[in-house]
């Protein structure tokens, strides 16, 4: 299915499902409002639909392995302060390549900087699907070797299929503690209302392949498990508002409503190109003209 | 506005199941903050009061039912206090002799060895049933040990919580490299926040600061009652109103 043609909610529920191809999804979070819910809804949702699913789950931060696991056929592999190479090597390498498997990595800021690469150049491979969580309130730990690398999440950022943006409910309210906390750090005492509520807000950003990504906004209530998309409330800006202009210059700037009309007459080229070519989605499509030389000899057909 | 004399006096509570207000689950950390002014002594002197008691005692909730409840093994292990600081709450609620009630100092001269301090803590809680541990702040291993790595000390906490309830007392109030990171990383393995902040205006007579319980992002299958309250300390009793 096409993300452009599905509805944002269809999209959501799809990678939530593991439906959508996406090998790598990136889930950003602070402590006030962290990824767990995020990530209890999508592996309730992958379960029940693929029931197969192994899941492994790569700890820094959990100590024991959280009650979805199923430790028979699942792994729970603990990676604080371990050589993360070794024991990636040797738990995962006896699994069966055939089988989709999740990989969650709870999270991606006890790596350093320089290993980031390297730990998922060891887990990416077709038929792992990769769910790793980055605090972004925790400080990065800075290569002292070389300071102008970029920070580890803009590594993890970049190499993402799916980003999960995660922000409190009232992320935008005057007294919320949410930018704060980005900017200096966790500062007490703490706004209760703003802690880690059962809805919250997710902004999702979905790569295609072609490259084109998409910026969806959604509220989630994982009580209900109810997803609602968020419409932007501020419309986009047109261009025409021409209020803007007024008094910025000694001369106009501004156009009458005789030279709109006649604007509007113009028949733009590119416009009437797409009526017919805009029909077949991306692809390249040749459309054979009167004058184009056109060879009926096959230039690689066999000679004998 | 009115003072705390007009308030009415209210019971501490972490939890909204009453009959275990203060004692977390197994396996979760609880984390106690607090600046320079506003050192919890009297909050870990209570939680260890309805921790060893057998019948829900605590002075910070003095209306709680009393219920049959099993003690539970309560270790204090302090990187900043000696007992001295306790003696006064464990004498006065009758806990001193309590034979399920540990404090060790890391700063007395009898002290564990540092570099095997979480193993010592490990060796001598695992053998128990259901333990509290209270450690207070244990990010200064980081600079009592240069060897010890951000990653390795949260790895030693994430050992000890494997076997007990752990409450974590941290500082707000140092701002070094360490630390920076240190705070942000407890928080993010909490279950349970509780926080103690001076008073944003000043200082006051009635009012010694605020108390802040809030859910951490760790679930916790007790049910937070996330709240703030004002508290009083007086030379005779800690007070505790509604915000």
């Amino acid at each position: 299915m096409s993300a452009s043609v599905a509805s944002p909610t269809v999209l959501l529920n799809r990678i939530f499902s593991l439906r959508e191809s996406c090998p790598f999804i990136l889930v950003s979070d602070t402590f006030i409002q962290s990824a767990t819910f995020l990530t209890n809804e999508l592996v309730n949702k992958a379960k029940s639909i693929n029931p197969e699913l192994t899941i492994i789950y790569l700890s820094f931060e959990t100590p024991l392995p959280p009650s979805y696991l199923n430790l028979s056929k699942d792994k729970f592999i603990n990676l604080l302060d371990k050589d993360f190479e070794k024991l990636i090597n040797q738990n995962l390498s006896n699994l069966p390549d055939d089988r989709k498997k999740l990989i969650i990595i709870d999270s991606f800021n006890y790596i350093p900087n320089d290993q980031i690469v390297l730990l998922l150049k060891l887990l990416m491979k077709p038929s792992n699907i990769i769910y790793g969580i980055y605090h972004q309130d925790i400080p990065s730990l800075i290569d002292t070797n070389n300071k102008n690398k970029p920070s580890s999440y803009s590594y993890l950022h970049y190499l993402s299929s799916c980003v999960f943006d995660i922000k409190p409910i009232n992320f935008n309210d005057a007294d919320s503690d949410y930018y704060l906390l980005l900017q200096n750090g966790p500062h007490f005492p703490l706004n209760i209302r703003d802690i880690h509520q059962t809805k919250f807000y997710t902004e999702l950003t979905y790569r295609r392949k072609s490259g084109r990504s998409l910026d969806y906004k959604f509220l989630i209530d994982s009580i209900n498990h109810q997803y609602e998309y968020i419409i932007s409330a501020n419309p986009a800006s047109t261009g025409d508002d021409e209020s803007l202009l007024e008094n910025l210059t000694t001369f106009n700037l501004g156009t009458t409503k005789k030279q709109k009309e006649q604007r509007d007459k113009v028949d733009l080229p590119f416009l009437e190109a797409q009526q017919s070519m805009g029909s077949v989605g991306g692809s390249i499509v040749y459309e054979f003209e009167k004058d184009d030389d056109y060879d009926e000899e096959d230039a690689f057909e066999d000679p004998f | 506005m009115a003072s705390t004399s007009d308030l009415q006096e209210q019971a501490l509570t972490f939890y909204k199941n009453k009959s275990n207000a203060l004692t977390p689950s197994q396996n979760t950390l609880s984390l106690i903050t607090h600046d320079s002014s506003n050192f919890p002594s009297w909050l870990i002197a209570g939680i260890l009061q309805q921790s060893v008691s057998t019948n829900n005692e605590c002075f910070l909730s003095p209306n709680f039912p009393s219920i049959n409840k099993e003690s539970s093994p309560s270790y204090v292990y302090s990187f900043t206090n000696t007992i001295q600081t306790y003696n006064k709450y464990f004498l006065k609620y009758n806990i001193k002799n309590n034979k399920n009630l540990h404090f060790t100092s890391f700063i007395n001269s009898d002290a564990p060895p540092l570099a095997s301090w979480y193993t010592s803590i490990i060796s001598e809680i695992k053998s128990n049933r259901n333990p509290v541990v209270i450690i207070e702040n244990p990010e200064l291993v980081l600079l009592l040990d240069p060897t010890v790595t951000i990653n390795k000390l949260l790895s030693q906490i994430q050992e000890i919580q494997k076997h007990c309830a752990l409450y974590i007392v941290s500082t707000t109030s140092t701002s070094s490299s360490f630390t920076s990171t240190y705070l942000p990383s407890i928080l993010h393995r909490s279950s349970l926040i509780i926080s103690l902040t001076a008073l944003t205006t000043g200082r006051a007579d009635d009012i010694s600061g605020t108390l802040t319980i809030s859910t951490g992002p760790i679930p916790n299958e007790n049910q937070i009652e996330s709240r703030q309250y004002s508290y009083l300390i007086s030379n005779s009793a800690v007070k505790l109103y509604f915000k």
